[in-house]
């Protein structure tokens, strides 16, 4: 963190207009909540400011690498049976979803054409597959970040935090989505849902945040080499002014002291696991750029 | 000896999506589990380029720059890590800068015994193999070879002889759990004993010598739940024949992984994060805890002030031999304001030193 205070330094110059606009927004904010504007630890929330990002040349700068393609996730037999609770959660909030996408899927496949639910030639199914996956209907993604009482080792004052990324592929031939389900140990903040106004300590407040985007715009997966983001990391928005003034929120990895370490209320996962949902990310969400759907909903 | 702030271990994932693309593990509550790779340390993390050897020290250079408070330094994104002792009068005197080729990062240097600890990585941040080395005072460098499955360890304490006793974790599907061993001249690990009074736990956290006796603080991580004080403990042990064997009873709080020792005493500092004023805002308050006449004893030292909860900045607080203790704070960046370290007065007032810390982390006094 204080290597980012320093780098900040040295080029702040380069940087002082975009940083005086952010923290006019970021106090508007949180003088608008009520909370606090002093810092409340070293270092943050600048590290994590878009212009703070590592440049090319730069140590902590690095290229996004090709995801391969990453195993197929847990189908919802099998998440029933390990994770009934988060089977249940993740459930909740598809039913809602899969409506209006069952709805797109029909009317994109209908206006070139194609009758869904009916025996279809290799051709007209690949034909088929692209224009969903335009269309950002399939694969569709959304994740959901939950903290539940547990006594596990990835557990932090009694509270597991999980982090699911849950992707459905439609079948034109059957017309209906089949759901797959990847999740990993995740953790926020102090971990302590009671705690989730208390900015630069609890966890990440409950709210639908957009996934990969900041002040609305799209920025995906971003490569951090950054002890305390390595080896990325994805904005999440409201980028300022979220619930009880929280802001600056990301779900990022962590390497050295920074290893699935405490954070001042992103959502941190092992480094091995933020290269394990990039692969999902990049290959089963469709509608990674459509900012009404790419959404990581956290509940307590 | 300073040790790194928090012993996080260190992670070793070269390869780690066809690893779980390979191996998708079912956990409770988790379909993809870490599983990291193990890194034995043949200075293949840096690549087949990187030269160990260049990480080579010279203990003399810290030697002349002590006692003083040793830090490790990195003043910009683009430069290598220094281990620096730090001045009031002038600019930090650098006593060793990491090779440019890779990212290099402190595990323990100890003037006395003339060892340092290092972690490096590549450079160029696509790979996360990481390597921690040994750098002896005859020049001599050598890998850690962790145990297979564990990380490089993160923390380390120096023992005398060319060894030094060392914490290593391994973040599996479906724990976390720790080892502990010493690690000899050449490199190679044998695993330690944590006996004597224990409380229930999960791993090993952290690992970390208290200057000045022969203890050594160790941090549990304990089952916890959301009360304060069971995430937790702290227990102090001596290394006798082989073992670590713990001799008090354990000391229990949230926040004890910023926890640093005290000198001369049987006894840590930390900055505890849990309290919050009437608007739920956090304060940070300095305590200490020491172990005396059979029992532990805790004390605020400060509140608020502008310290640093030290959630994500590692440790904060740096005792010194005469028994007063200095503080980071954190630093105001609409103010423009660096981070420094402030002495902890009598009543709880904090007094402004000189000592521009921005930049540096892992602070600790040290003597000659």
């Amino acid at each position: 963190m204080s290597r980012s205070f320093s780098r900040t330094t040295h080029h702040l110059a380069g940087v002082v207009l975009a940083a005086s606009m952010l923290l006019a927004s970021t106090s508007a904010a949180w003088a608008a909540s009520g909370a606090p504007a002093r810092p409340v630890e070293e270092g943050w929330p600048q590290s994590h400011f878009l212009e703070n990002d590592p440049k090319p040349g730069e140590p902590g700068y690095s290229e996004a690498a090709p995801s391969p393609a990453p195993p197929q996730g847990m189908t919802d037999a099998r998440l029933r049976v390990v994770d009934p609770d988060g089977y249940q959660a993740l459930l909740s909030e598809r039913t809602a979803r899969e409506r209006t996408l069952l709805s797109k899927a029909r009317s994109t496949l209908k206006s070139s054409g194609i009758t869904p639910g009916s025996t279809m030639s290799a051709a007209t199914l690949r034909r088929a597959d692209a224009l969903l996956a335009q269309t950002a209907v399939s694969p569709y993604g959304f994740l959901k970040f939950r903290l539940v009482p547990s006594n596990s080792t990835y557990a932090r004052n009694g509270y597991l935090g999980t982090l699911y990324f849950t992707y459905g592929i439609y079948s034109p031939v059957t017309d209906s989505y089949k759901w797959y389900t990847a999740s990993w140990p995740a953790r926020s903040g102090n971990n302590r849902p009671r705690d989730q106004r208390v900015v630069g300590v609890g966890p990440i407040p409950e709210y639908a945040w957009v996934f990969g985007f900041a002040n609305r715009v799209w920025y995906g997966y971003q490569p951090d080499a950054r002890e305390s983001f390595a080896p990325g990391k994805w904005r999440l928005d409201p980028w300022t002014g979220g619930p009880y003034g929280r802001g600056y929120l990301e779900v990022h990895g962590g390497i050295n002291e920074h290893q699935f370490a405490a954070t001042n209320g992103c959502i941190r996962l092992h480094p091995g696991n933020i290269s394990a949902l990039k692969s999902y990310y990049d290959t089963k969400m469709a509608n990674k750029k459509d900012r009404s759907t790419a959404k990581l909903t956290v509940d307590y | 000896m300073l040790s790194r702030g928090k012993g996080r271990p260190r992670a070793a994932l070269t390869a780690v999506v066809t690893l779980v693309a390979t191996a998708l593990v079912l956990v409770p509550g988790c379909s993809v589990a870490p599983e990291p790779k193990s890194t034995v340390g043949e200075g293949e993390a840096a690549g087949a380029v990187f030269e160990p050897s260049s990480l080579a020290w010279a203990p003399s250079a810290l030697e002349a720059h002590l006692p003083g408070i040793v830090g490790w330094r990195q003043v910009s994104e683009a430069a290598p890590g220094q281990v620096v002792v730090l001045s009031e009068e002038s600019s930090p005197a650098v006593v060793w800068e990491g090779p440019s080729d890779v990212v290099s990062s402190l595990v323990s240097v100890d003037a006395k015994l003339g060892m340092l600890a290092v972690t490096v990585r590549p450079a160029d941040g696509r790979a996360f193999e990481e390597t921690t080395y040994l750098c002896h005072p005859s020049g001599t460098v050598v890998a850690i070879k962790a145990p297979e499955g564990y990380e490089p360890p993160g923390s380390l304490v120096f023992l005398g002889n060319g060894s030094a006793l060392a914490l290593a974790t391994r973040f599996g599907a479906e724990a976390i759990e720790s080892t502990i061993g010493v690690v000899s001249i050449d490199g190679s690990w044998s695993q330690v004993a944590l006996t004597g009074e224990l409380p229930e736990f999960q791993y090993v956290e952290r690992l970390f010598p208290v200057p000045g006796t022969d203890a050594f603080a160790v941090v549990l991580k304990t089952a916890g739940t959301p009360a304060n004080r069971d995430d937790e403990a702290l227990v102090l042990a001596r290394y006798e024949n082989g073992a670590l064997r713990s001799f008090t009873p354990p000391f229990r709080d949230d926040c004890l992984p910023n926890a640093v020792p005290l000198w001369n005493t049987t006894g840590v500092v930390f900055v505890r994060s849990w309290r919050t004023d009437a608007q739920g805002q956090a304060i940070a308050d300095l305590v200490e805890a020491v172990f005396s006449n059979g029992q532990w004893a805790e004390r605020v030292l400060a509140s608020g002030g502008g310290m640093t909860l030290g959630i994500e900045s590692g440790t904060v607080a740096v005792p010194l031999p005469d028994g007063k203790v200095l503080v980071r704070t954190a630093g105001s960046f609409e103010e423009g304001e660096p981070t420094a370290l402030v002495a902890v007065e009598s009543k709880g007032a904090l007094a402004k030193t000189g000592l521009d810390v921005t930049g540096t982390t892992s602070l600790l006094w040290m003597e000659k």
